[in-house]
């Protein structure tokens, strides 16, 4: 069924379920020319989840800011996708996942940093890349994340010494929520706690709402 | 049972008509009888299916159908040239033969089938006004009476007559053994083709526009190929193949670019 297909290719993107003001550069688009491209999935749209239907919606809204010249472009690069090998663009939708999560200040920096990057002399640029490479594998890989992303990614590893692959974004949501008081009082907490139950809590403080998870760390205090 | 290698070229055409006629007994034989009888009746000069299949009592589907089989059985092993199935010179000298069938074994015909009974309808063919022609020539009993009568059996040089007349059964699925391939090859040229079918067929012009509009279709819809129009919207990475567009490199440098941008450095 086409609405099922379109269901599935669209949450088969890594980032589905990332906010969608994570999209690359947005130009203002022409409503109408938003609208146009629409039009084959007017119906289609209104029988999808919020999520997707958001998502089809900006990829609109980002088509509709390309030129001509742009689109025939981002079509060729698309057919061009389909051609590279599975680990490869395994490899990208990870990294994309990351750029999704980060925060536009880091973004922006990034591309500023790269633009301004291009610029020097080769020589200079290798200096730099062998600085970057010769860094430890765990500290590399942990610049794919804003600075607080890593700060909550470092909280997390220090609270949870175990966290299931499925509960890794929750988790990280629930610790970005935390202030420096409730931060205090879950560690507090999880001390008192035996480890074979430090899991079972941070169970039980996902599937809290923040309200109850603030009183719940406010009692804890 | 071994299968029979087709015979040399030249030989049942050429060969002399007693010879070729005792060919032409050992290939009926190895029809079942249906088969045999269809076939003699048509080498007699009966076209026409629907009598065959009211002489014989049965449909004219089934006549056509063991009439092919029957054909394409025989011309494996009388014509010359088996896989040319426009050739038909041995189908001709079966005629031949069938028509100057002499008076010694015609006598002999007028017996039944040995290894079956009766067929409803046999006994008109040869009460008809075409020529006492014998049904029952290839049947291998009869063809061992007449032939050589005093020679046991175990010493004839045609070992397979005994044992494919019993059971007629295992005649047809020995006979069958050799289609299998043409068989199986013309099943999978089917499914390519059913295949080809499905792919190659044109959507409705107006499929698109109707999926939008009618919401009670029922029909499953396709997904546009990736050159539709509307294609680049559904694509699962289409913002990523757009960053990329946007900012080439970006990904793969992006760990590096961000501690890049935090060493003081560089500013």
């Amino acid at each position: 069924m086409r609405p099922l297909a379109l269901v599935l290719l669209l949450a088969g993107l890594p980032g589905a379920a990332l906010p969608l003001t994570a999209q690359p550069d947005q130009a203002v688009a022409d409503p109408e020319a938003v609208r146009q491209a629409l039009v084959p999935f007017q119906e289609l749209s209104q029988r999808l989840p919020t999520m997707l239907r958001e998502r089809l919606h900006a990829h609109a809204r980002a088509w509709a800011a390309l030129s001509p010249e742009e689109q025939a472009q981002l079509r060729e690069n698309l057919s061009q996708w389909e051609t590279l090998e599975t680990q490869h663009k395994l490899a990208l939708r990870a990294r994309f996942d990351a750029w999704e999560q980060m925060d536009p200040a880091t973004r922006e920096r990034a591309i500023q940093t790269g633009a301004h990057f291009s610029t020097l002399p080769e020589s200079v640029q290798q200096r730099w890349r062998e600085r970057f490479e010769a860094l430890p594998e765990q500290q590399r890989q942990s610049h794919l994340f804003d600075p607080s992303t890593r700060a909550v990614i470092g909280l997390a590893r220090e609270l949870f010494p175990f966290i299931p692959a499925q509960d890794h974004n929750a988790t990280l949501a629930m610790l970005r929520e935390l202030d420096e008081t409730q931060v205090a009082a879950l560690r507090s907490r999880l001390a008192r706690l035996p480890p074979a139950r430090r899991d079972a809590f941070r169970q039980s403080l996902l599937e809290m709402d923040a309200e109850a998870r603030a009183a719940e760390l406010g009692a804890a205090r | 049972m071994p299968v029979p290698a087709p015979p040399p070229p030249d030989t049942f055409i050429r060969m002399p008509e007693d010879a070729a006629r005792h060919q032409l007994k050992l290939a009926l034989g190895r029809l079942s009888r249906t088969q045999r009888h269809v076939m003699l009746l048509r080498l007699r000069g009966e076209s026409d299916l629907n009598r065959i299949a009211a002489r014989l009592d049965l449909q004219p589907a089934a006549v056509r159908a063991s009439l092919a089989f029957a054909n394409a059985q025989l011309r494996m092993m009388l014509s010359d040239t088996p896989q040319d199935p426009e050739r038909n010179d041995w189908l001709l000298r079966c005629q031949a033969l069938l028509m100057q069938q002499p008076p010694a074994t015609a006598a002999t015909s007028e017996q039944p089938l040995p290894d079956t009974e009766p067929v409803p309808g046999t006994s008109a063919i040869n009460s008809g006004p075409e020529p006492a022609v014998p049904v029952d020539m290839a049947s291998p009993a009869a063809t061992a009476e007449s032939s050589s009568p005093s020679t046991p059996p175990d010493t004839t040089p045609q070992p397979d007559r005994n044992t494919s007349a019993p059971t007629e059964r295992t005649t047809t699925a020995f006979w069958l053994l050799p289609w299998l391939p043409g068989a199986m090859a013309l099943l999978v040229l089917i499914s390519l083709a059913l295949l080809a079918w499905q792919v190659l067929s044109p959507p409705a012009p107006t499929a698109t526009t109707t999926a939008v509009t009618s919401p009670e279709r029922s029909e499953p819809e396709r997904m546009p190929p990736s050159t539709a129009p509307e294609a680049p919207l559904t694509a699962p990475d289409f913002s990523l193949v757009l960053l990329r567009q946007q900012h080439p490199g970006l990904l793969e440098d992006l760990d590096f670019l961000v501690w890049l941008s935090e060493q003081e450095s560089f500013q």
